[in-house]
Protein backbone atom coordinates (compact mmCIF):
# COMPACT_ATOMS: atom_id res chain seq x y z
CA UNK A 1 0.00 0.00 0.00
CA UNK A 2 1.28 3.47 -0.85
CA UNK A 3 2.50 5.40 2.15
CA UNK A 4 1.46 9.02 2.72
CA UNK A 5 4.09 11.59 1.85
CA UNK A 6 4.84 14.64 3.93
CA UNK A 7 5.01 17.99 2.12
CA UNK A 8 5.00 21.70 2.85
CA UNK A 9 3.22 24.01 0.45
CA UNK A 10 4.40 27.61 0.25
CA UNK A 11 1.64 29.73 -1.22
CA UNK A 12 2.82 32.68 -3.28
CA UNK A 13 2.77 36.22 -2.04
CA UNK A 14 1.53 39.04 -4.26
CA UNK A 15 1.00 38.45 -7.95
CA UNK A 16 0.83 34.72 -8.61
CA UNK A 17 3.02 33.21 -11.29
CA UNK A 18 1.91 30.43 -13.59
CA UNK A 19 4.90 28.24 -12.76
CA UNK A 20 4.89 26.08 -9.66
CA UNK A 21 8.22 24.87 -8.28
CA UNK A 22 8.78 21.46 -6.74
CA UNK A 23 11.91 21.24 -4.59
CA UNK A 24 13.56 17.82 -4.87
CA UNK A 25 15.80 17.31 -1.87
CA UNK A 26 18.93 15.21 -1.58
CA UNK A 27 19.60 11.96 0.27
CA UNK A 28 20.43 11.11 3.90
CA UNK A 29 22.90 13.43 5.55
CA UNK A 30 22.55 15.97 2.73
CA UNK A 31 18.77 15.96 3.21
CA UNK A 32 19.22 16.70 6.91
CA UNK A 33 21.85 19.37 6.33
CA UNK A 34 19.77 21.23 3.78
CA UNK A 35 16.32 21.07 5.38
CA UNK A 36 16.28 24.62 6.73
CA UNK A 37 18.13 25.99 3.70
CA UNK A 38 15.54 24.57 1.29
CA UNK A 39 12.82 26.05 3.48
CA UNK A 40 14.46 29.44 3.11
CA UNK A 41 14.71 28.92 -0.63
CA UNK A 42 11.01 28.00 -0.80
CA UNK A 43 10.11 31.12 1.16
CA UNK A 44 12.21 33.32 -1.11
CA UNK A 45 10.61 31.82 -4.22
CA UNK A 46 7.10 32.14 -2.83
CA UNK A 47 7.76 35.78 -2.00
CA UNK A 48 8.51 36.19 -5.70
CA UNK A 49 5.09 34.80 -6.59
CA UNK A 50 5.84 31.11 -7.18
CA UNK A 51 3.80 28.39 -5.51
CA UNK A 52 6.39 26.01 -4.07
CA UNK A 53 6.15 22.48 -2.71
CA UNK A 54 8.80 20.79 -0.57
CA UNK A 55 8.34 17.16 0.35
CA UNK A 56 10.06 14.10 1.82
CA UNK A 57 10.58 11.01 -0.32
CA UNK A 58 9.02 7.73 0.78
CA UNK A 59 10.82 6.23 3.76
CA UNK A 60 12.61 9.48 4.58
CA UNK A 61 11.94 12.38 6.94
CA UNK A 62 8.32 12.65 8.01
CA UNK A 63 6.93 10.68 5.08
CA UNK A 64 5.54 7.23 5.55
CA UNK A 65 7.44 4.09 4.84
CA UNK A 66 10.64 2.38 5.81
CA UNK A 67 13.92 3.51 4.30
CA UNK A 68 14.89 -0.13 3.90
CA UNK A 69 12.61 -0.39 0.90
CA UNK A 70 13.94 2.77 -0.74
CA UNK A 71 14.42 2.66 -4.51
CA UNK A 72 14.96 5.25 -7.24
CA UNK A 73 11.73 4.27 -9.02
CA UNK A 74 9.72 4.95 -5.88
CA UNK A 75 11.29 8.34 -5.35
CA UNK A 76 10.79 9.32 -8.99
CA UNK A 77 7.14 8.40 -8.61
CA UNK A 78 7.07 10.56 -5.48
CA UNK A 79 8.21 13.56 -7.57
CA UNK A 80 5.38 12.84 -9.98
CA UNK A 81 2.91 12.85 -7.09
CA UNK A 82 4.37 16.07 -5.71
CA UNK A 83 4.08 17.83 -9.07
CA UNK A 84 0.47 16.68 -9.45
CA UNK A 85 -0.31 17.82 -5.92
CA UNK A 86 1.17 21.25 -6.59
CA UNK A 87 -0.91 21.64 -9.76
CA UNK A 88 -4.07 20.56 -7.97
CA UNK A 89 -3.50 22.67 -4.87
CA UNK A 90 -2.53 25.90 -6.57
CA UNK A 91 -3.81 25.72 -10.14
CA UNK A 92 -0.36 26.42 -11.57
CA UNK A 93 -0.19 25.44 -15.24
CA UNK A 94 3.50 24.65 -15.56
CA UNK A 95 6.06 22.98 -13.34
CA UNK A 96 9.72 23.64 -12.61
CA UNK A 97 11.65 20.97 -10.74
CA UNK A 98 14.50 22.32 -8.65
CA UNK A 99 16.76 19.51 -7.48
CA UNK A 100 19.55 19.75 -4.96
CA UNK A 101 22.44 17.27 -5.35
CA UNK A 102 20.90 13.78 -5.57
CA UNK A 103 17.55 15.50 -6.01
CA UNK A 104 18.87 16.99 -9.26
CA UNK A 105 19.61 13.51 -10.59
CA UNK A 106 16.17 12.30 -9.57
CA UNK A 107 14.46 15.34 -11.06
CA UNK A 108 16.19 14.74 -14.40
CA UNK A 109 15.14 11.10 -14.27
CA UNK A 110 11.53 12.10 -13.61
CA UNK A 111 11.51 14.40 -16.63
CA UNK A 112 13.54 12.15 -18.95
CA UNK A 113 11.28 9.16 -18.32
CA UNK A 114 8.18 11.27 -18.93
CA UNK A 115 6.95 10.84 -15.39
CA UNK A 116 6.76 14.62 -14.96
CA UNK A 117 5.97 17.16 -17.66
CA UNK A 118 8.05 20.14 -16.59
CA UNK A 119 8.75 23.35 -18.42
CA UNK A 120 12.01 23.92 -16.57
CA UNK A 121 14.54 22.17 -14.36
CA UNK A 122 17.17 23.74 -12.09
CA UNK A 123 20.07 21.52 -11.05
CA UNK A 124 21.75 22.78 -7.87
CA UNK A 125 25.17 21.26 -7.17
CA UNK A 126 24.21 18.26 -9.25
CA UNK A 127 26.82 15.48 -9.00
CA UNK A 128 28.61 14.60 -12.25
CA UNK A 129 26.72 11.29 -12.22
CA UNK A 130 24.94 8.88 -9.93
CA UNK A 131 28.02 6.72 -9.86
CA UNK A 132 30.16 9.62 -8.63
CA UNK A 133 27.52 10.49 -6.04
CA UNK A 134 27.51 6.94 -4.68
CA UNK A 135 31.30 6.79 -4.59
CA UNK A 136 31.40 10.09 -2.74
CA UNK A 137 28.93 8.84 -0.14
CA UNK A 138 30.91 5.65 0.33
CA UNK A 139 34.13 7.62 0.78
CA UNK A 140 32.40 9.89 3.27
CA UNK A 141 31.13 6.83 5.14
CA UNK A 142 34.63 5.41 5.40
CA UNK A 143 35.99 8.76 6.55
CA UNK A 144 33.22 9.16 9.14
CA UNK A 145 33.75 5.67 10.51
CA UNK A 146 37.48 6.28 10.73
CA UNK A 147 36.95 9.62 12.44
CA UNK A 148 34.48 8.23 14.97
CA UNK A 149 36.76 5.30 15.68
CA UNK A 150 39.72 7.60 16.29
CA UNK A 151 37.71 9.87 18.56
CA UNK A 152 36.48 7.05 20.77
CA UNK A 153 38.33 4.95 23.26
CA UNK A 154 38.81 1.25 22.63
CA UNK A 155 36.05 0.26 25.04
CA UNK A 156 33.51 2.64 23.51
CA UNK A 157 33.77 1.80 19.83
CA UNK A 158 30.52 1.74 17.89
CA UNK A 159 29.39 -1.60 16.53
CA UNK A 160 30.43 -2.13 12.91
CA UNK A 161 28.00 -0.76 10.30
CA UNK A 162 25.52 -3.14 8.75
CA UNK A 163 25.85 -3.75 5.02
CA UNK A 164 22.60 -1.95 4.36
CA UNK A 165 23.34 1.33 6.10
CA UNK A 166 25.48 4.26 5.06
CA UNK A 167 26.32 7.41 6.99
CA UNK A 168 23.62 6.54 9.51
CA UNK A 169 20.88 6.11 6.91
CA UNK A 170 19.22 3.17 5.26
CA UNK A 171 21.12 1.92 2.21
CA UNK A 172 19.26 -1.16 1.05
CA UNK A 173 20.77 -3.64 -1.32
CA UNK A 174 20.25 -2.49 -4.88
CA UNK A 175 20.02 1.21 -4.11
CA UNK A 176 23.66 1.89 -4.99
CA UNK A 177 23.20 0.21 -8.37
CA UNK A 178 19.95 2.11 -8.89
CA UNK A 179 21.57 5.46 -8.22
CA UNK A 180 24.73 4.48 -10.08
CA UNK A 181 22.71 4.16 -13.28
CA UNK A 182 21.59 7.78 -13.14
CA UNK A 183 23.51 9.92 -15.62
CA UNK A 184 24.84 13.40 -14.90
CA UNK A 185 23.68 16.31 -17.01
CA UNK A 186 21.35 14.81 -19.62
CA UNK A 187 21.18 16.04 -23.15
CA UNK A 188 17.92 16.88 -24.83
CA UNK A 189 15.82 17.45 -21.74
CA UNK A 190 12.63 19.17 -22.82
CA UNK A 191 12.19 22.72 -21.55
CA UNK A 192 14.60 25.03 -19.92
CA UNK A 193 17.65 23.65 -18.08
CA UNK A 194 19.43 25.79 -15.48
CA UNK A 195 22.69 24.68 -13.94
CA UNK A 196 23.32 26.07 -10.45
CA UNK A 197 26.75 25.76 -8.89
CA UNK A 198 29.79 27.53 -7.56
CA UNK A 199 32.36 24.97 -8.63
CA UNK A 200 31.10 23.16 -11.72
CA UNK A 201 30.72 24.71 -15.13
CA UNK A 202 28.12 23.34 -17.54
CA UNK A 203 28.54 23.09 -21.31
CA UNK A 204 28.23 26.46 -23.08
CA UNK A 205 24.79 25.64 -24.34
CA UNK A 206 23.38 25.32 -20.83
CA UNK A 207 22.12 28.30 -18.88
CA UNK A 208 23.88 28.62 -15.54
CA UNK A 209 23.71 30.48 -12.25
CA UNK A 210 27.08 30.96 -10.61
CA UNK A 211 26.92 30.82 -6.80
CA UNK A 212 29.11 32.46 -4.17
CA UNK A 213 28.75 29.65 -1.59
CA UNK A 214 30.36 26.23 -1.53
CA UNK A 215 28.24 23.27 -0.42
CA UNK A 216 31.10 21.35 1.24
CA UNK A 217 29.31 18.15 0.23
CA UNK A 218 32.48 16.06 0.44
CA UNK A 219 33.72 17.41 3.76
CA UNK A 220 33.24 14.85 6.51
CA UNK A 221 33.73 17.58 9.12
CA UNK A 222 30.54 19.23 7.88
CA UNK A 223 28.47 16.12 7.48
CA UNK A 224 26.11 17.17 10.28
CA UNK A 225 26.45 20.92 9.82
CA UNK A 226 23.58 22.98 8.42
CA UNK A 227 23.58 24.14 4.82
CA UNK A 228 21.93 27.55 4.74
CA UNK A 229 23.66 29.53 1.99
CA UNK A 230 21.79 32.82 2.28
CA UNK A 231 23.52 34.72 -0.53
CA UNK A 232 23.15 31.82 -2.96
CA UNK A 233 19.49 31.39 -2.06
CA UNK A 234 18.82 35.05 -2.80
CA UNK A 235 20.61 34.83 -6.15
CA UNK A 236 18.76 31.70 -7.26
CA UNK A 237 15.38 33.13 -6.25
CA UNK A 238 16.08 36.36 -8.13
CA UNK A 239 17.26 34.60 -11.27
CA UNK A 240 14.31 32.23 -11.37
CA UNK A 241 11.95 35.16 -10.81
CA UNK A 242 13.58 36.90 -13.75
CA UNK A 243 13.19 33.98 -16.08
CA UNK A 244 10.09 31.95 -15.25
CA UNK A 245 6.49 33.08 -15.83
CA UNK B 1 -1.17 4.91 14.08
CA UNK B 2 -1.79 8.24 12.48
CA UNK B 3 0.30 11.35 12.13
CA UNK B 4 -0.57 14.92 11.37
CA UNK B 5 1.16 18.24 11.29
CA UNK B 6 0.15 20.88 13.79
CA UNK B 7 0.99 24.55 14.23
CA UNK B 8 1.03 25.91 17.75
CA UNK B 9 2.46 28.62 19.93
CA UNK B 10 1.87 32.32 19.65
CA UNK B 11 0.36 33.04 16.23
CA UNK B 12 0.96 29.43 15.24
CA UNK B 13 4.60 29.98 14.46
CA UNK B 14 5.80 26.67 15.87
CA UNK B 15 5.50 23.38 14.02
CA UNK B 16 5.36 19.76 15.00
CA UNK B 17 4.17 16.31 13.99
CA UNK B 18 1.65 14.65 16.29
CA UNK B 19 1.77 10.85 16.31
CA UNK B 20 -1.20 9.06 17.81
CA UNK B 21 -1.90 5.38 18.35
CA UNK B 22 -5.07 3.93 16.90
CA UNK B 23 -6.48 3.81 20.42
CA UNK B 24 -5.01 6.50 22.65
CA UNK B 25 -5.23 6.29 26.44
CA UNK B 26 -5.84 9.81 27.79
CA UNK B 27 -4.60 8.72 31.21
CA UNK B 28 -1.11 8.22 29.86
CA UNK B 29 1.43 11.03 29.53
CA UNK B 30 2.33 12.23 26.06
CA UNK B 31 5.95 12.49 24.95
CA UNK B 32 7.44 15.73 23.65
CA UNK B 33 10.59 15.49 21.53
CA UNK B 34 12.47 18.74 20.87
CA UNK B 35 15.18 19.14 18.24
CA UNK B 36 18.56 17.50 18.62
CA UNK B 37 21.11 20.19 17.77
CA UNK B 38 20.15 22.10 14.66
CA UNK B 39 18.62 19.11 12.83
CA UNK B 40 14.93 19.45 12.14
CA UNK B 41 12.30 17.40 13.93
CA UNK B 42 13.04 14.16 12.04
CA UNK B 43 16.12 13.91 14.23
CA UNK B 44 19.58 12.55 13.54
CA UNK B 45 19.37 9.48 11.28
CA UNK B 46 15.55 9.90 11.45
CA UNK B 47 15.66 8.89 15.11
CA UNK B 48 12.76 11.08 16.24
CA UNK B 49 10.47 9.70 13.54
CA UNK B 50 11.28 6.08 14.32
CA UNK B 51 10.93 6.74 18.04
CA UNK B 52 7.57 8.50 17.62
CA UNK B 53 6.23 5.63 15.54
CA UNK B 54 7.47 3.05 18.03
CA UNK B 55 5.80 5.01 20.83
CA UNK B 56 2.54 5.10 18.88
CA UNK B 57 2.75 1.35 18.36
CA UNK B 58 3.07 1.05 22.14
CA UNK B 59 -0.03 3.22 22.64
CA UNK B 60 1.72 6.51 23.45
CA UNK B 61 0.97 9.93 21.94
CA UNK B 62 3.99 12.03 20.98
CA UNK B 63 4.79 15.36 19.41
CA UNK B 64 8.12 15.90 17.70
CA UNK B 65 8.65 19.60 17.45
CA UNK B 66 10.77 22.17 15.74
CA UNK B 67 11.95 24.75 18.22
CA UNK B 68 11.66 28.37 17.15
CA UNK B 69 14.02 29.11 14.28
CA UNK B 70 14.69 25.44 13.47
CA UNK B 71 13.10 23.12 10.90
CA UNK B 72 9.71 24.53 9.93
CA UNK B 73 9.22 26.84 12.92
CA UNK B 74 9.57 30.57 12.67
CA UNK B 75 12.08 32.43 14.82
CA UNK B 76 10.62 34.31 17.78
CA UNK B 77 11.51 37.99 17.37
CA UNK B 78 13.58 39.35 20.20
CA UNK B 79 14.26 36.01 21.82
CA UNK B 80 17.80 35.72 23.07
CA UNK B 81 19.84 33.47 25.28
CA UNK B 82 18.48 30.19 26.57
CA UNK B 83 15.58 29.91 24.27
CA UNK B 84 13.61 26.72 23.82
CA UNK B 85 11.82 25.75 27.05
CA UNK B 86 8.92 28.11 26.15
CA UNK B 87 8.43 26.12 22.94
CA UNK B 88 7.94 22.93 24.93
CA UNK B 89 5.47 24.73 27.19
CA UNK B 90 3.61 25.92 24.11
CA UNK B 91 3.53 22.30 22.90
CA UNK B 92 1.98 21.24 26.20
CA UNK B 93 -0.65 23.97 25.87
CA UNK B 94 -1.45 22.74 22.36
CA UNK B 95 -1.89 19.14 23.50
CA UNK B 96 -3.82 20.17 26.62
CA UNK B 97 -6.40 21.70 24.32
CA UNK B 98 -6.79 18.33 22.59
CA UNK B 99 -7.23 16.28 25.80
CA UNK B 100 -4.96 13.53 24.54
CA UNK B 101 -2.93 12.80 27.63
CA UNK B 102 -2.40 13.12 31.32
CA UNK B 103 0.84 15.00 31.87
CA UNK B 104 3.95 15.05 29.73
CA UNK B 105 7.28 13.40 29.32
CA UNK B 106 9.99 15.57 27.80
CA UNK B 107 12.58 13.52 25.96
CA UNK B 108 15.69 15.29 24.73
CA UNK B 109 18.90 14.26 23.09
CA UNK B 110 22.04 16.33 23.74
CA UNK B 111 20.93 19.95 23.24
CA UNK B 112 17.37 18.64 23.44
CA UNK B 113 18.18 17.29 26.91
CA UNK B 114 18.99 20.82 27.98
CA UNK B 115 15.64 22.02 26.62
CA UNK B 116 13.88 19.11 28.34
CA UNK B 117 15.52 19.94 31.67
CA UNK B 118 14.61 23.61 31.45
CA UNK B 119 11.01 22.80 30.49
CA UNK B 120 10.68 20.26 33.31
CA UNK B 121 12.03 22.77 35.81
CA UNK B 122 9.39 25.31 35.08
CA UNK B 123 6.27 23.30 34.42
CA UNK B 124 4.46 20.96 36.83
CA UNK B 125 2.69 19.26 33.92
CA UNK B 126 5.95 17.42 33.25
CA UNK B 127 5.73 14.04 35.01
CA UNK B 128 8.76 12.45 33.39
CA UNK B 129 11.95 13.44 31.62
CA UNK B 130 14.47 11.48 29.62
CA UNK B 131 17.88 12.97 28.99
CA UNK B 132 20.27 11.42 26.50
CA UNK B 133 23.73 12.92 26.82
CA UNK B 134 22.38 15.76 28.88
CA UNK B 135 24.15 17.60 31.67
CA UNK B 136 27.36 16.13 33.01
CA UNK B 137 29.05 17.12 36.26
CA UNK B 138 32.51 15.93 37.07
CA UNK B 139 33.60 14.07 40.18
CA UNK B 140 37.01 13.16 41.67
CA UNK B 141 36.69 9.71 40.14
CA UNK B 142 35.96 11.25 36.76
CA UNK B 143 39.33 13.03 36.87
CA UNK B 144 41.17 9.87 37.89
CA UNK B 145 39.53 7.92 35.04
CA UNK B 146 40.31 10.67 32.60
CA UNK B 147 43.96 10.70 33.54
CA UNK B 148 44.18 6.92 33.26
CA UNK B 149 42.36 6.93 29.93
CA UNK B 150 44.63 9.57 28.51
CA UNK B 151 47.70 7.60 29.48
CA UNK B 152 46.25 4.42 28.00
CA UNK B 153 44.83 5.88 24.84
CA UNK B 154 47.01 8.86 24.09
CA UNK B 155 48.83 7.12 21.29
CA UNK B 156 45.73 6.54 19.23
CA UNK B 157 43.44 9.42 20.00
CA UNK B 158 43.92 12.84 18.58
CA UNK B 159 43.78 15.58 21.18
CA UNK B 160 40.52 17.40 21.15
CA UNK B 161 41.03 20.78 19.63
CA UNK B 162 39.40 23.75 21.26
CA UNK B 163 37.47 25.71 18.69
CA UNK B 164 35.90 29.11 18.91
CA UNK B 165 32.16 28.85 19.30
CA UNK B 166 29.34 30.84 17.84
CA UNK B 167 26.03 31.08 19.62
CA UNK B 168 22.91 29.36 18.33
CA UNK B 169 20.82 32.49 18.42
CA UNK B 170 18.32 34.11 16.17
CA UNK B 171 20.99 36.51 15.03
CA UNK B 172 23.17 33.67 13.85
CA UNK B 173 21.04 33.40 10.73
CA UNK B 174 23.24 32.88 7.78
CA UNK B 175 26.26 32.60 10.05
CA UNK B 176 25.22 29.01 10.69
CA UNK B 177 26.23 28.32 7.16
CA UNK B 178 29.87 27.39 7.06
CA UNK B 179 29.85 26.76 10.80
CA UNK B 180 31.08 23.36 11.85
CA UNK B 181 28.68 21.65 14.19
CA UNK B 182 31.16 21.61 17.05
CA UNK B 183 31.51 25.38 16.75
CA UNK B 184 27.88 25.94 17.62
CA UNK B 185 27.26 26.75 21.27
CA UNK B 186 24.00 25.21 22.44
CA UNK B 187 23.78 25.88 26.15
CA UNK B 188 25.68 26.53 29.33
CA UNK B 189 25.95 23.78 31.91
CA UNK B 190 24.12 24.69 35.12
CA UNK B 191 26.26 24.91 38.21
CA UNK B 192 26.23 21.90 40.52
CA UNK B 193 24.27 23.96 43.04
CA UNK B 194 21.64 24.87 40.45
CA UNK B 195 21.41 21.27 39.26
CA UNK B 196 21.01 20.09 42.85
CA UNK B 197 18.11 22.49 43.39
CA UNK B 198 16.44 21.31 40.20
CA UNK B 199 16.80 17.66 41.18
CA UNK B 200 15.27 18.39 44.59
CA UNK B 201 12.35 19.94 42.75
CA UNK B 202 12.02 16.99 40.36
CA UNK B 203 12.05 14.55 43.26
CA UNK B 204 9.52 16.58 45.24
CA UNK B 205 7.20 16.31 42.24
CA UNK B 206 7.95 12.57 42.02
CA UNK B 207 8.96 12.91 38.40
CA UNK B 208 10.21 9.84 36.59
CA UNK B 209 13.75 10.48 35.38
CA UNK B 210 15.82 8.64 32.80
CA UNK B 211 19.45 9.60 32.30
CA UNK B 212 21.37 7.93 29.47
CA UNK B 213 25.00 8.66 28.68
CA UNK B 214 26.66 7.42 25.49
CA UNK B 215 30.24 7.27 24.30
CA UNK B 216 29.74 10.61 22.53
CA UNK B 217 30.20 12.33 25.89
CA UNK B 218 32.91 10.08 27.26
CA UNK B 219 35.15 13.11 27.68
CA UNK B 220 32.62 14.47 30.17
CA UNK B 221 31.03 11.32 31.57
CA UNK B 222 33.31 8.33 31.94
CA UNK B 223 31.83 5.79 34.36
CA UNK B 224 28.35 4.43 35.03
CA UNK B 225 27.68 6.00 38.43
CA UNK B 226 29.09 9.46 37.76
CA UNK B 227 25.71 11.17 37.98
CA UNK B 228 24.94 9.55 41.35
CA UNK B 229 28.34 10.43 42.76
CA UNK B 230 27.96 14.01 41.57
CA UNK B 231 24.46 14.20 43.10
CA UNK B 232 24.16 11.69 45.95
CA UNK B 233 20.59 12.79 46.67
CA UNK B 234 19.60 10.67 43.65
CA UNK B 235 20.84 7.52 45.36
CA UNK B 236 17.84 5.38 46.13
CA UNK B 237 15.37 7.62 44.29
CA UNK B 238 13.02 4.95 42.99
CA UNK B 239 11.81 6.91 39.97
CA UNK B 240 15.27 7.41 38.53
CA UNK B 241 16.90 5.18 35.93
CA UNK B 242 20.51 5.67 34.90
CA UNK B 243 22.09 3.95 31.91
CA UNK B 244 25.66 4.25 30.67
CA UNK B 245 25.97 2.92 27.10
CA UNK B 246 29.48 3.77 25.91
CA UNK B 247 29.11 1.80 22.68
CA UNK B 248 26.18 4.03 21.58
CA UNK B 249 26.18 7.55 20.16
CA UNK B 250 23.68 10.38 20.08
CA UNK B 251 23.70 10.80 16.32
CA UNK B 252 22.58 7.20 15.99
CA UNK B 253 24.69 6.43 12.95
CA UNK B 254 24.30 2.68 13.57
CA UNK B 255 20.86 1.20 13.14
CA UNK B 256 21.58 -1.42 15.79
CA UNK B 257 22.30 1.28 18.37
CA UNK B 258 19.32 3.33 17.26
CA UNK B 259 16.93 0.41 17.57
CA UNK B 260 18.36 -0.60 20.94
CA UNK B 261 17.96 2.97 22.18
CA UNK B 262 14.37 3.10 20.97
CA UNK B 263 13.64 -0.13 22.87
CA UNK B 264 15.12 1.35 26.05
CA UNK B 265 13.15 4.57 25.66
CA UNK B 266 9.81 2.97 24.82
CA UNK B 267 10.00 0.44 27.62
CA UNK B 268 10.78 3.27 30.06
CA UNK B 269 8.06 5.59 28.76
CA UNK B 270 5.28 3.06 29.09
CA UNK B 271 6.09 2.66 32.78
CA UNK B 272 5.81 6.37 33.56
CA UNK B 273 2.51 7.03 35.37
CA UNK B 274 0.27 9.86 34.21
CA UNK B 275 -0.40 13.03 36.11
CA UNK B 276 -2.47 12.43 39.25
CA UNK B 277 -5.86 14.17 39.12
Amino acid sequence: MAQPLFGMLHRPAGAVRRTGIVLCTSWGTEYLRSYRGLRQLAQALSHSGFPVLRFDYSGTGDSGGDGRSARVDTWTADITLAAAELRTSTGCDSICLLGLRFGALLAQEAIATGAVAASAIALWDSPPSGEVFVRNLQQMDEALNEKVSQQRRRRSQLPPPARDELLGHEWPEGLAADIGRLPGLRKELPGRVIFVSRDRTPPDSVESIRLPDAGHWSDVERIHSPWIPGPSIRIVAERLADGLP
Amino acid sequence: MNERAISFGESGSLFGILSQPDVADPLRPAVLIPNTGVSHRAGPSRMHVELARALAAAGVVSLRIDNAGLGDSEPIPGRLGDPFAPDLRAAMDALDARNLSSGYIVLGIHSGAHDAHQAARGDPRVVGAAFIDGYTHRTPRYWINRTMDRLADSARRANAELRPQIGLTRQSGDALHDALLNEIHYYDLPTAARMQLDLVEFMRREMSLLYIYTGDVENEYNYPGQLIEAFPLLRGYRRMTLRHIPEADHRFIRRASREAMIDVLVSWVIRVPGQPH
